[in-house]
């Protein structure tokens, strides 16, 4: 399916932001619109402050005139600053609020989205830009506020400016523009040139930066002492550093060279503008206070020009994130989300059946899983054992509607899950996977995954216990309402391998869902508990449909059915017992699994 | 009792101040010393461009002054081209260093960042393994870089304020030079002429720089409090924001639970959060609002002495406009001494918390005798026996020994499980 990013225009974008701004900080629109004000005011008044001065001195006003047009006139530049600073300071601290709102809607689009997305690399560009987009102080979406503040400025001024050179001379309007103009056009080909040549610089700074994530990974930490890596490592990162050194050098001397070209054009404006003003101040065409006026003038209205012109390309680049933000915000979604078949009896398992299912990723020219025709009864216990990239977690994915399969149906109570509304169909199941999210917030809101208000907190302690880790909790000093995580909370907690699992099965059992899926459920549990966990299980799963994947061979025993994947395709099916009989390929695992538990007799 | 307590503080400070002085230099030598091993040319980039920043703006008016007088007086055209071209050709020089300097600055900054980073991984590398684990040091640690990536504290401001501290001793320097002259030229007014005025400019733009001092002080005291509030802020915001959207690993438990729901509502905690923010944005702002105004006070006074003197005749017509444009900078640059020596005291204090950190446990425990040259030559695989005796373990913080009186033996060859 070809991608088509959103591409809304500068002004489409201008009134969206703008429409975020007012649905949540409206206050922060009326301090842009403020400053833009100030922002304008501030320079006229400095502008016509030397004249209006040296007017005064060469036509003799009085002491007391003197006096009172300059207090005048800096007076109300000094309370014009106080007021632009202020409104300054408070539109850079507000702006920064946009940031969480977009985060908002950043989150709930990433946390819901079809899972299939997840395997599409330029989705995964989007939504990584996406939050560089609203993170920190220099987020794509606080810079917004601060480009539009200084284009606008940058206008205004510009028409302030210009009305004061039209009683001057129109011709050296025009040759303002123009020389800005070109000096600018000059300028972008420097631009596109930085461009074109970072590449070598990047490819430097890459490696220095991967040496430094390495260096400090604690995981690597034994290897790097035991190997004595410390020299090596430093040596390839200082050799890069001395690399990337060069080429600063090379650049800017390079600069240099395509700067002072580039830059002859506002040497002659600057010129032009002294020989012509001159010229009518000796001439007397002009008073000595009307030089200094318009020489400051046509010095600020060729920065407002330039400025202007400037922004252009700022404002182009915040527009392409903008579109990159609301492509992301914006992308389709494949999965039913509204209407679909209502789900009977929910709280009671039902047929699910795989019909000629085949399954690859987009990528790949081989299928994982290849025509699987599978029936898992209603209460059934069912296991999965095979090879690592056999497909187990892939043909659990398509049980419960995470993926869609790419030939054939998979269907629950004789539906294709497809016909379902997709949120409906997770609400079906429960799970245990190995790769697994926990949540940094209080215990029972992990195991209860609910807003607070529908806490059931009986539950909680019920579906601790049958995990066996109530012992746990509740030797902590805040019980059930301990934060989760360390990193997150000062005083947060952290739990072992083990008591992680013990808390994903609590959190799988207060779900209490018709269907459970465990993948490798016990793979951190010491042999005790693993074995208590397999004692209770008939008991925790007694009204429960449920799929269970192992690569230990003991742990398939209590389960019904027993289904051997290999190479995308069902092997062997059948009990444990009719699976040994068979003496194949489950004999054969079973075996080299056994062996090393037995006597040493039976060698 | 709060302005007590406020002016205790600020005495505090004045002694810390002066017992730290010496001290405080040592830090930020260190810390330019850090500096130019991870990010070499940097500093030295922002110098010159500050440089150039501060010595602009002055050239500019000495020049106006000479061309404004001209043209007010004999109106010599060959003076006149003079002036022009040297202005024009120095103005161009300048503008141009600048841009190149300022792209160089803009792409060494922007990677800032990792070379920080290499400071912290070195140290990881570099640590007694046994230190590694200790949760003192990983606190640390943690803290240490929460600092310095969050808020840019210490190295960064080191980095960001550099340039302050040389526009204002290059300010200071070149718009004294300019005004000195003001004080000296004669009008034909006694009282405007005593030296006296010199002083009392002198002393309106050190209150100035005080009371900027106080106000900056109090706006500091509140982005602290709200601080306080801000790190929980930031992991949330990352966790949220980052982890958890983009850690794929996650992505099967957050649908099958519905994850969303919780984390829309840790994030409209957040969103409450910066809410309640507003009484301290508005108080900050007004500290940096009032300050403002102050500043542009002292110009006030200097812009009607300065007018003054040259309409009762001390000097011509264009150094009216040399020495208000050097008074400026001068009332400017003195505001910033004090703000340049507050921000010098912040990121010090910034900087030693750094150090603490770098400088952890640094001793190795190195036994003496080596490993036989002749076995770590060979090229075979040398197998030696470990034998552990009476061996004892616990970690620093903790009660119970993890490992209680083990003896054992592990003979060449064996594998033990």
């Amino acid at each position: 399916m070809e991608m088509i990013d959103k591409k809304y225009t500068l002004s489409q974008n201008f009134i969206y932001c703008l429409k975020a701004t007012a649905a949540n900080y409206p206050k922060l629109i009326l301090y842009c619109c403020l400053i833009i004000v100030v922002n304008c005011t501030i320079p006229v008044i400095s502008t016509f402050l030397p004249k209006v001065v040296i007017d005064q001195v060469t036509t003799g006003k009085t002491v007391f005139s003197l006096i009172a047009v300059t207090g005048i006139f800096t007076g109300a530049w000094a309370v014009a600053s106080g007021i632009q600073k202020y409104l300054d300071r408070l539109i850079y601290w507000h702006k920064f609020k946009m940031n969480t709102y977009f985060l908002k809607m950043i989150t709930q689009k990433a946390l819901t989205t079809d899972y299939c997305n997840q395997e599409n690399e330029h989705f995964r560009n989007l939504q990584s830009e996406s939050f560089i987009s609203c993170n920190g102080n220099f987020s794509y979406y606080a810079q917004v506020y601060d480009a539009i503040v200084s284009f606008f400025s940058n206008i205004l001024g510009f028409i302030a400016f210009l009305g004061i050179l039209l009683g001057l001379n129109s011709f050296i309007i025009l040759f303002i523009i123009a020389t800005t103009g070109i000096s600018f056009i000059l300028n972008k080909r420097i631009v596109k040139w930085e461009d074109a040549n970072t590449k070598e610089k990047i490819s430097y700074m890459q490696k220095m930066k991967y040496i430094t994530k390495v260096s400090g990974d604690i995981k690597a930490a034994k290897d790097i002492r035991i190997f004595n890596m410390v020299p090596w490592l430093n040596r390839i990162y200082q050799t890069n550093m001395a690399f990337l050194q060069k080429w600063y050098r090379r650049y800017t001397a390079k600069l240099f060279g395509v700067s002072v070209s580039d830059s002859l054009f506002s040497l002659i404006r600057e010129g032009v503008t002294y020989a012509y003003l001159l010229s009518l101040v000796i001439g007397d065409k002009i008073t000595v206070a009307d030089f200094v006026l318009y020489f400051n003038v046509v010095t600020g209205f060729s920065v407002w020009l330039s400025s202007i012109l400037g922004q252009f390309n700022n404002l182009n680049r915040l527009n392409m994130s903008i579109n990159r933000f609301r492509s992301f915000i914006e992308y389709p979604e494949r999965y039913r989300r509204e209407d679909g078949v209502e789900i009977k009896d929910r709280l009671l398992p039902h047929k699910i059946e795989l019909e000629n299912v085949s399954f690859r990723y987009n990528n790949t020219q081989e299928d994982i899983l290849k025509d699987i025709n599978l029936v898992i009864n209603p209460y059934e216990h069912l296991a999965v054992v095979g090879l690592n990239g056999a497909g187990k977690t892939t043909l659990v994915k398509l049980i419960c509607g995470l993926i869609d399969p790419t030939e054939g149906r998979v269907l629950y109570d004789g539906v294709d899950i497809r016909e379902y509304n997709r949120k409906e169909v997770y609400r079906l199941f429960g799970a245990i996977f190995q790769q697994f999210s926990i949540l940094p917030v209080s215990i029972e809101n992990i195991v209860a995954e609910d807003t607070m208000d529908n806490l059931d907190e009986d539950r909680v302690v019920s579906c601790l216990k049958q995990a066996d880790l109530l012992g746990k909790i509740e030797s902590l000093k805040d019980g059930l309402k301990t934060k989760y995580d360390k990193t997150m909370w000062d005083n947060g907690i952290d739990l072992s391998g083990g008591e992680k699992q013990k808390l994903l099965l609590a959190r799988a059992l207060y779900k209490n869902t018709p269907i459970v899926l465990l993948d490798e459920p016990t793979a951190a549990l010491d042999p005790l508990s693993e074995r208590k966990m397999y004692e209770t299980y008939d008991e925790l799963m007694k009204a429960k449909s449920t799929v269970f994947i192992s690569h230990r061979l003991a742990s398939t025993r209590f389960c019904d059915r027993i289904l051997l994947l290999e190479g995308g395709k069902v092997l062997e099916e059948g009990s444990h017992d009719e699976l040994l009989l068979r003496k194949g390929k489950y004999y054969e695992l079973f075996e080299t699994q056994a062996k090393y538990y037995r006597e040493k007799k039976e060698y | 009792m709060n302005y007590l307590k406020r002016k205790l503080n600020t005495t505090e400070k004045k002694r810390n101040i002066r017992l730290n002085l010496k001290e405080r230099m040592e830090i930020t030598k260190r810390g330019y010393g850090i500096l130019a091993e991870y990010c070499p040319g940097l500093v030295r980039a922002k110098v010159l461009s500050a440089f150039i920043e501060a010595i602009s703006p002055f050239v500019t008016i000495w020049f106006s002054a000479r061309i404004i007088n001209e043209i007010a007086g004999f109106k010599r055209i060959e003076k006149l081209i003079q002036y022009v071209v040297i202005v024009i050709l120095i103005n161009f020089t300048l503008v141009i260093t600048k841009s190149v300097i300022d792209k160089i600055i803009g792409a060494k900054e922007s990677s800032m960042w990792d070379c920080f980073s290499k400071i912290f991984s070195d140290k990881q590398m570099t640590i007694d393994y046994a230190d590694l684990e200790n949760a003192e040091y990983q606190n640390k640690k943690q803290i240490t870089e929460e600092n310095l990536f969050m808020f840019g504290n210490g190295l960064g401001q080191l980095v960001w304020d550099t340039p302050g501290m040389v526009k204002v001793i290059v300010s200071l320097i070149a718009s004294f030079a300019l005004t000195l002259p003001l004080f000296l030229a004669d009008s034909s007014n006694k009282w405007l002429n005593s030296p006296i005025w010199m002083v009392v400019l002198l002393l309106m733009m050190i209150i100035e720089g005080f009371i900027n001092d106080v106000l900056k002080d109090n706006e500091q005291k509140i982005f602290e409090k709200w601080s306080e509030g801000t790190v929980w802020f930031n992991r949330a915001f990352a966790f949220y924001g980052q982890e958890l959207d983009l850690d794929y690993q996650r992505a099967k438990d957050i649908r099958i639970y519905e994850q969303e729901k919780v984390a829309d509502r840790e994030i409209s905690n957040l969103i409450i959060h910066n809410l309640q923010d507003d009484n301290y944005i508005t108080r900050m702002s007004a500290y940096q609002g009032i300050n403002s105004f102050i500043a542009g006070l002292p110009n006030v006074v200097c812009y009607i002495f300065v007018v003054l003197k040259a309409s009762l005749g001390a000097f011509g017509v264009g150094f009216i406009v040399q020495y208000v444009g050097a008074l400026m900078q001068m009332t400017k640059s003195f505001g910033e001494i004090t703000l340049a020596n507050s921000e010098n005291h912040i990121y010090c204090e910034h900087l030693k918390k750094l150090y603490e950190y770098l400088d952890f446990s640094n001793t190795k425990n190195g036994g003496i005798l080596s490993v036989d040259e002749n076995l770590l030559n060979k090229k075979e695989q040398i197998i030696l026996n470990i034998e552990f005796k009476n061996v004892s373990f616990k970690y620093p913080k903790s009660d119970e020994y993890t490992l209680k009186n083990i003896n054992i033996k592990i003979n060449a060859g064996k594998k033990v499980l």
